[in-house]
């Protein structure tokens, strides 16, 4: 059995610029039995070393549909990040994990599925799109809403034309503030929900992004007759251990690391702060 | 694993607490039952004291500038490098300083003086906290012909009335804040007086809510109901005390509220009554009379000989009033100077000395003005650091002689109310670094030879024949039950009386006062900075608002216009600066509060003032 | 509780008051034997002991529980280090053999306690490995200690059960009761000097037992109504915010709460690699829950305070747990820089008053 806090060693595969303060890191560890035993699922976090600053959670924003790396989205926003911002590839890191729990693909089998991203809540949620997409006769209808706060803080701007283009997805984008060259929406991601046809009974909404952002989606989404187990999001918290064991994370008796971070609503409603 | 018992080296309540260390390194720290003031209690930063000295960055190994660039050094090379640029910076009739530390030993400092006067011949030795703390120790030491405190805070615990004239003592004294939480709960009066209502003020019988630099008038307030008491002027001439009589004439026209007259009759009638005082934003002077005043309101109502009664200076630092007693600060030595100058505070030293000796503390970190202390020292000609962590000021110096921090030392340090406790060695200091007291003896012996010491317990005892306060003690004496308190030595001239604080005017053009908040800033001292657990909160603050920072209450916010994060630009006479805004729902409208770790933002608005009237708006 | 039969018949043991020093010294032999000892001035902190002479066994109890022995307040976990080939990694386990020896039936409560929390879900095995090779021998309380409340946590002044070794003082002999594998190992290593037990050292034991019980007067910590109080959110806002003026937010309760296991991770440079250690922390602590982006669901220390609460005292945690997050050592009452300690926080929530 594997040593509960020991990390195992990845080597950065991959650096891609999504903005100036956010990166994406496609990692592999670094002995390949271990990375084939690997299996991320949509929604689970890894805790990701950079030895000498410490150690940090991430979500895992690619598909075991696609298990060559595993991906992640880091912003930059302290010594840790910046440590990690300066590492390119061959770079070696720490890589704990899967931990939480994740989206429940069988529950959505079938199902339309309406993805509600704002800003840095894309990351996660790009896990279970590209797994919904490359099995995509398993699911009804896949409707993308993305916003952020200027054109520049679209992540995965070139995944985003892709889904643009495809007949199988609708894809929606606005951003708070436009930029010259902007031809698209402006304004905050409700606005996007007008121009869809959502269907509350056969859809299951998954819904990330800053807090305030999801609050008002969320009262969106009940107000057009959303069940609240039908509204998914993921809770983020300041964790340590990201494995239950030392509280930091801790809502009620709920552990976001080891009971989430995938909530439904109702879940998130029920918690005891 | 080692259990060590030490004292804590953080405010200078005087703590006892154990360090504990497993092959020679610290793992952590475990209260104590029985000590005196501890008495099994911790605050958070005592219950981090082995953090930094584990987790920080150490100046292991000698280091001296050459082409440049700090390269290693043996020991010896070091110190004799050192003296030897000291000795020809004397010899060429330059001016040199020493800056000792409150953080460090007596021995240290005591040594430290040695250096200064008669390794140096100069009288420019200070520390940098004791321009903040002058005007409270002359001013209270005007009436208690030099004592700090004349009370403990058991005093505190089992008195009828408790004056405070805060600080945020959760924050600052938080040993102190358990007392007064004790006296109020078993029903006694706590009245405050500041800006901010902070906790203390919320479990007060009575706060004076005043602008900041203003605490004088809330006390002028209730001293002036007793300065004309019968029960006033009988003790007056029980007691032979002078100046009743200008007190009574300045304050003669004084305004007072209910509040101040209840607050009056409380501790006129009571038994036991102790008053407390933390650093105000008052300008120097009025801090002084705000002192006086207030011990001379103890003296009025007979509380300043009583049992149970009596004033305390709450002084920030573990050894502040061991630095303070032993001479660490600027003054005439017998036959003049080396360089025939007056002696230099700690402040005007990094501008006017060639050469500098900074002994563990990192004065831009530490002193008001951030920017001009930097700017100060990087021009020094010969800078000297003796510390335990990697500092700004460490990594200008021309020579460092890394030296052991608390808990890896031995030697002794004063509490804020005089008990005199050992520091304890638990751990080993790590990499090439020694004992301060050793170091500094080697310069000291170099700089004046025959002058040696042959151990700390030495040291000591130089101390305790040479400083009335600590007469009679030893490092032996002291090993045994809890350390010792030394006999005050009183003046033999009669109490004096002090005098009124002035008042602080506002104007139309000016109608708000902006003042700092606190004399130091814990974020910034190296215990804390580089203690993972006592760190996070000030990392945090600093992180949050990286453009500077000033807090207001809701309701002037609500007038401004701003919400939490939002720009405000600040002017008064000297200058503007413009910064985000924080709210605070216990301060006093028309106040504004600059945390002391956001200083250098409004550094051009105080122009070295500590208080001042300003207009704001937003931007 | 075992009556008097089943504890002959699982061979519960006598030793003689003189014959315990030798018993330590065989145990110092294999293992090392950590005891409470004396301090400076009346001060009792376990220690390891190198000689039989410095075990205590009058005390009332330590300051700083013996939970640092399971889990240090400075823990390495992972060891760091780079060479040619990168980084490489290992568990930094401690499987040094001790024995802890003369701890209150509290604290020998608690040590179960956080072998489940560790142990259970996801195992700690660098917790599980030390644990494993500590083995407790612990001592009922014949004088309950001033501030314990035991009796209200279930966790003594004697136990049934949770202990490796249970030591009773009778009045010229100790009787041993194994309560684990781990226990039986550690008596025979006492031999002859142990003897069985005879009904009358039994019955005794049960007598001491009855007497500390009662002189332990009516419960003072109500955990029953609080319970369904703090479980149900039905604590009134304004208590806790002003509970929490009389905090000082020292973290004391939490560090020296037997049960308490709260941790934060980080590398500690160490040589060339870095060792990652835990460390202990504490949920009064503002910045505990402090995100990267600043944000802070409990910046206020009354939401701190209510959550120290509900993990000690809730329905949730209880049935999770199977007990309620305190052994009633009392020491919090000892330690706390304010007047918020488990107890009095307790009663406050019982009546919903607070008077400082």
């Amino acid at each position: 059995m594997d040593s509960l806090f020991l990390p195992r060693i990845a080597r950065i595969v991959s650096v891609r610029d999504e903005t100036p303060d956010t990166k994406t890191f496609a990692l592999k560890l670094r002995d390949p039995g271990e990375h084939q035993r690997l299996h991320f699922r949509p929604g689970q976090f890894l805790e990701l070393s950079v030895f000498g600053f410490g150690e940090a959670p991430f979500c895992v924003a690619s598909s075991p549909t696609r298990p060559e790396t595993v991906q992640t989205t880091v912003r930059r926003t302290g010594k840790l990040t910046s440590a990690l911002h300066a590492l390119g590839v061959g770079d070696e890191v720490g890589l704990r994990g899967p931990c939480g729990n994740c989206f429940d693909l069988e529950a959505a089998r079938g199902k339309d599925l309406l993805f509600v991203a704002g800003g840095i809540g894309l990351p996660p949620l790009r896990s279970i799109i590209w797994n919904v997409l490359d099995e995509r006769k398993g699911y009804g209808k896949v409707t993308i809403l993305y916003g952020a706060r200027t054109p520049t803080d679209l992540v995965y701007k070139d995944e985003l034309e892709e889904w643009k283009k495809r007949s199988d997805v609708k894809f929606l984008v606005t951003v708070d503030r436009s930029e010259p060259g902007w031809e698209g929406n402006v304004g905050m991601v409700p606005i996007l929900f007008d121009k869809t046809e959502l269907t509350p009974d056969t859809t299951l909404a998954y819904v990330c992004g800053p807090p305030i952002m999801i609050k008002f989606v969320i009262q969106d989404l009940l107000m057009r007759g959303f069940k609240e187990e039908s509204i998914i999001s993921t809770l983020e918290r300041m964790m340590q251990c990201g494995v239950g064991k030392c509280n930091h994370c801790a809502i009620g008796h709920r552990y976001v690391c080891r009971d989430g971070p995938v909530f439904n609503y109702k879940q998130i409603r029920e918690m005891v702060e | 694993m080692r259990t060590v018992l030490t004292t804590c080296p953080f405010c200078g309540s005087g703590c006892g607490v154990y360090l504990q260390a497993e092959n020679g390194k610290l793992v952590g720290v475990a209260p104590s039952e029985h000590h005196p003031i501890s008495r099994g209690k911790l605050c958070m930063r005592s219950w981090g004291a082995h953090e930094a000295l584990l987790w920080g960055e150490r100046l292991t190994i000698p280091l001296i500038r050459r082409n440049g660039e700090q390269k290693q050094a043996l020991w010896p090379e070091a110190v004799g490098f050192v003296a030897t640029k000291l000795a020809s910076l004397v010899a060429a009739k330059k001016r040199v300083g020493v800056i000792a530390s409150t953080r460090d030993t007596n021995e240290e400092n005591w040594l430290a003086v040695r250096l200064a006067r008669d390794g140096l011949r100069t009288g420019s030795i200070d520390f940098c906290l004791r321009a903040a703390y002058h005007p409270l120790l002359d001013g209270v030491g005007q009436v208690t012909g030099g004592i700090p405190s004349t009370a403990t805070l058991d005093d505190v615990e089992s008195a009828e009335v408790v004056l405070l004239v805060e600080g945020d003592l959760c924050t600052s004294h938080p040993r102190a804040a358990f007392s007064v939480m004790k006296c109020v709960e078993r029903g006694g009066h706590l009245i405050t007086v500041g800006a901010a209502k902070t906790q203390m003020g919320r479990l007060a019988s009575a706060h004076f809510s005043t602008l900041p630099g203003s605490e004088g008038e809330a006390l002028n307030e209730i001293l002036s109901q007793i300065v004309t008491s019968s029960e006033a002027k009988s003790i007056v001439a029980e007691k032979g005390y002078e100046g009743r009589e200008e007190i009574a004439r300045s304050l003669s026209g004084c305004s007072v509220s209910e509040q101040g007259r209840a607050a009056a009759k409380w501790i006129a009638g009571a038994g036991r009554a102790v008053f407390v005082l933390a650093p105000t934003s008052a300008p120097p002077g009025d801090a002084r009379a705000c002192a006086s005043g207030l011990a001379s309101m103890a003296a009025l109502t007979g509380h300043l000989d009583r049992e149970g009664s009596g004033v305390i200076t709450l002084l920030g630092r573990s050894n502040l009033l061991g630095a303070w007693e032993l001479s660490a600060v600027p003054g005439t030595r017998q036959g003049g100077t080396s360089d025939g100058g007056a002696e230099l505070d700690a402040e005007s030293m990094l501008d006017e000395v060639s050469g500098l000796v900074v002994i563990a503390d990192d004065p831009p970190s530490v002193l008001p003005d951030v920017k001009h202390a930097a700017e100060a020292m990087s021009k020094l000609e010969f800078l000297v650091v003796v510390d335990s962590f990697v500092t700004e000021t460490a990594r200008m110096a021309h020579a460092v002689l890394p030296i052991a921090g608390f808990a890896e030392t031995e030697g002794t340090i004063t509490s804020m109310d005089g008990l005199v406790q050992r520091v304890r060695a638990a751990a080993d200091p790590p990499g090439k670094a020694r004992h301060g007291w050793e170091v500094l003896a080697d310069l000291v012996a170099k700089m004046s030879p025959g002058r040696t010491y042959r151990s700390v317990a030495e040291v000591f005892d130089e101390i305790a024949s040479s400083v009335p306060y600590y007469a009679g003690m030893s490092h032996a004496s002291l090993e045994q039950g809890w350390g010792a308190r030394g006999r005050p030595g009183r003046s033999g001239s009669k109490v004096r009386l002090g005098e009124a604080a002035a008042s602080k005017t506002v104007s139309p053009e000016f109608p708000m006062v902006l003042a700092l908040d606190g004399v130091m800033d814990w974020g910034d001292d190296p215990l804390v900075r580089h203690a993972p657990t006592l760190s996070r909160d000030s990392y945090a603050r600093r992180k949050m608002f990286p453009a500077g920072l000033v807090e207001v209450c809701k309701r002037d916010a609500d007038d401004l216009g701003v919400r939490r994060g939002w720009k405000v630009k600040v002017r008064s006479k000297f200058g503007e600066a413009v910064v985000a805004v924080e709210i605070r729902d216990d301060l006093a409208p028309g106040a504004l509060l600059v945390p002391y770790a956001f200083r250098g933002h409004t550094a051009g608005v105080l122009r070295g003032a500590s208080a001042v009237a300003v207009k704001v708006e937003s931007t | 509780m075992k009556n008097g039969e089943d504890m002959v018949q699982d061979g519960a043991k006598t030793i003689a008051r003189q014959d315990v020093g030798k018993w330590v010294a065989k145990l110092m032999e294999r293992a090392e034997v950590i005891t409470p000892v004396a301090g400076h001035g009346g001060d009792v902190m376990y220690s390891r002991v190198s000689s039989p002479d410095d075990v205590m066994f009058d005390f009332a109890n330590t300051l700083l529980p013996p939970k640092q022995f399971v889990l240090p307040q400075t823990d390495p976990l992972v060891r760091i280090r780079r060479d040619a080939g990168g980084f490489k990694v290992e568990p930094a386990y401690d499987e040094r053999r001790r024995v802890l020896f003369n701890v209150r039936s509290c604290d020998a409560r608690s040590i179960s306690f956080l072998t489940k929390m560790h142990t259970m879900d996801l195992v700690d095995d660098v917790f599980r490995k030390r644990a494993e090779n500590v083995t407790v021998v612990s001592l009922t309380c014949n004088i309950p200690c001033p501030l314990g409340f035991c009796t209200c946590t279930d966790s003594g002044p004697f136990l049934k059960d949770g202990y490796d070794v249970q030591l009773t003082l009778l009045p010229d002999r100790i009787l041993v009761e194994t309560g684990s594998e781990k226990g039986v190992a550690l008596v025979a290593q006492g031999g002859d000097l142990m003897r069985p037990a005879a009904g009358t050292d039994v019955d005794q034991r049960k007598l001491l037992e009855e007497v500390a019980r009662g002189s332990m007067g009516k419960e003072t910590c109500h955990f029953a109504s609080a319970m369904r109080r703090v479980s149900t959110g039905r604590v009134e806002e304004d208590l806790w915010v002003r509970m929490s003026d009389w905090c000082v937010e020292c973290g004391g309760c939490n560090l020296v709460c037997p049960t308490c296991y709260c941790f934060s991770v980080k590398d500690l440079r160490d040589g060339d690699g870095w060792l990652r250690c835990r460390t202990w922390d504490s949920c009064q602590y503002a910045a505990f829950t402090m995100e990267a982006s600043g944000h802070n669901p409990r910046e206020r220390r009354k939401d701190r305070m209510k959550r120290r609460f509900f993990h000690k005292v809730s329905a949730q945690y209880f049935q999770r747990d199977g007990m309620v997050g305190c052994v009633g050592c009392g020491r919090c009452v000892k330690v706390c820089l304010g007047t918020t300690d488990v107890p009095a926080v307790v009663g406050a929530i019982r009546k919903g008053a607070w008077n400082g």
